[in-house]
């Protein structure tokens, strides 16, 4: 166990379309640089709706990326995004919103905006404005850039949102110019003051929400985006799987759990009767509330989640690769929410094949362990940019 | 009187191969025998590692393990093992 608390970025969005179009004409894009060292994120609005706001958004968003992360210079490289965007028919100009967020290890953080609206910054439970230089590209002098330079400190957040969202409630008789940043801003920081470790997930997803029930029938006239950047101390968890190769190393595989701090899922019978036996923790397995298709989840001390093993991992791999949550609750349901809600996870996978399992008369095929929780560990490193490690014991 | 113990395998295997069927049998027994008989899951009898047993699903009733029954079955022998009609 580390001694010193890691730092850890994380950075979620939530989004929705505009009512009626199948494409969300706002685009949230990020990668990772240099492992965990450096995080960029892209929030772009593309002008109008639907599949071509889409394409304006994610070439822009696309394009934001691809300069960030080889250090080009901000003024020169917003100029070639300009001119790359295709000239929309209509309204015969070319355009996207974007705003970037770069931010190091350090926590040393650059942003720059442009027609966005501004960003909100929210340290020790308030908000904090920042002053901002102001830029713009030759020839391009009406798309003017804001640039902020600041330190994120453990525990600050920054909130970032498409107009669909500060314009929420538009017309209607208590908010006729909308909600605007200022009722956005105040809806964060009551749901911070409720909830002062809301996850970067959680705070979007409310921030979404919020905005969605202050409109009209509560239907999105505009793409709405919210996207959050949390830097803080990094959330471990831990995931066990599968009996060790050798039955001599199960009391190190269960002390694992013993030494953990962190959130923990067991994924198997086999694995949670052997950290039982070891920890000499009694396990309580019901007979109901399994659903959809899987059997129920058990209950040990000090563990979140003891669930069965191959068919969990392998519905909680599928719901993680297609980011679509099953409406009935069930173990992989809980499964990807809680990998989702951590930010370093350690998947340790026992490599003692059960026999009973190759039975060729089975109804249903059973993937090798270890190839489900590599999806698994590829899906969290790949769509939702956390670190993780992967042990085979 | 002690309570007739049941233990049904909620592991991978039993599950697949017909456990899921199980669930809520508690309600289908009569009152007489709800009152003496303890029905639990298990993360795994461990009684598919081997060929010893039968087939999959499991359960264990008094120790005794049992293989391949259908919900109706299961029923009909904890009812009777309830009333002392079968060891």
């Amino acid at each position: 166990m580390k001694t010193e608390k890691e730092l850890f970025i994380e950075v979620e969005h939530a989004q929705l379309n505009h009512d009626g179009q199948s494409v969300c004409g706002d685009c949230f894009k990020s990668c990772k640089l240099g492992g965990q060292q450096r995080m960029i994120s892209v929030l772009s609005d593309g002008l109008g709706s639907g599949v071509k706001a889409s394409i304006l958004s994610t070439m822009t968003a696309t394009m934001a990326l691809k300069f960030m992360s080889t250090d080009s210079e901000i003024v020169r490289s917003a100029a070639i995004m300009m001119e790359a965007l295709p000239v929309c028919a209509v309204r015969k100009i070319s355009y996207a919103t974007f705003t970037i967020i770069d931010t190091g290890p350090s926590g040393r953080t650059r942003i720059i905006e442009m027609d966005n609206p501004a960003f909100i910054l929210m340290r020790d439970g308030k908000r904090v404005e920042i002053p901002h230089e102001e830029m713009a590209a030759p020839g391009w002098e009406k798309r003017k850039l804001h640039i902020y330079e600041l330190n994120m400190k453990p525990e600050d957040r920054l909130i970032v949102f498409s107009d669909g969202i500060s314009q929420a409630g538009m017309g209607t008789p208590g908010l006729p110019l909308g909600w605007r940043r200022e009722g956005c801003a105040e809806v964060i920081h009551d749901a911070l003051t409720h909830a002062p470790d809301m996850s970067a997930r959680a705070l979007a997803r409310r921030v979404l929400h919020e905005a969605l029930m202050r409109q009209p029938e509560h239907k999105a006239i505009d793409d709405m985006t919210c996207g959050v950047v949390y830097f803080r101390h990094a959330r471990q968890a831990l995931v066990l799987t599968g009996p060790p190769f050798a039955a001599e190393r199960d009391q190190e595989y269960a002390q694992m759990v013993a030494d953990c701090d962190g959130h923990i899922a067991i994924c198997g019978g086999t694995t949670a009767n052997i950290i039982g036996r070891e920890l000499g923790r009694e396990i309580k397995t019901s007979l109901r509330g399994g659903g959809g298709g899987l059997p129920p989840v058990s209950k040990m001390q000090g563990v979140e989640l003891v669930t069965e093993g191959i068919l969990t991992l392998t519905q909680t791999a599928s719901i993680l690769e297609s980011d679509t949550i099953p409406a009935k609750r069930n173990a992989a349901v809980e499964l990807a929410e809680m990998l989702r809600e951590s930010d370093h996870v350690r998947f340790v996978v026992g490599t003692r094949i059960n026999e009973a399992h190759q039975d060729p008369t089975l109804p249903v095929d059973l993937e090798i362990r270890r190839n489900i929780v590599k999806r698994i560990a590829k899906a969290l490193e790949k769509r939702y940019l956390k670190q993780v490690d992967l042990e085979y014991i | 009187m002690e309570k007739v113990q049941v233990r049904i395998c909620m592991g991978t295997t039993c599950f697949v191969m017909g456990a899921a069927q199980y669930e809520g049998i508690e309600e289908e027994l009569p009152e007489d025998v709800q009152s003496c008989v303890e029905i639990l899951g298990s993360p795994c009898l461990n009684l598919c590692k081997d060929q010893n047993f039968g087939k999959a699903p499991f359960v264990m009733m008094n120790g005794k393990p049992l293989a391949g029954l259908n919900r109706s079955d299961l029923i009909g022998l904890i009812i009777r093992t309830a009333r002392g009609l079968e060891e």
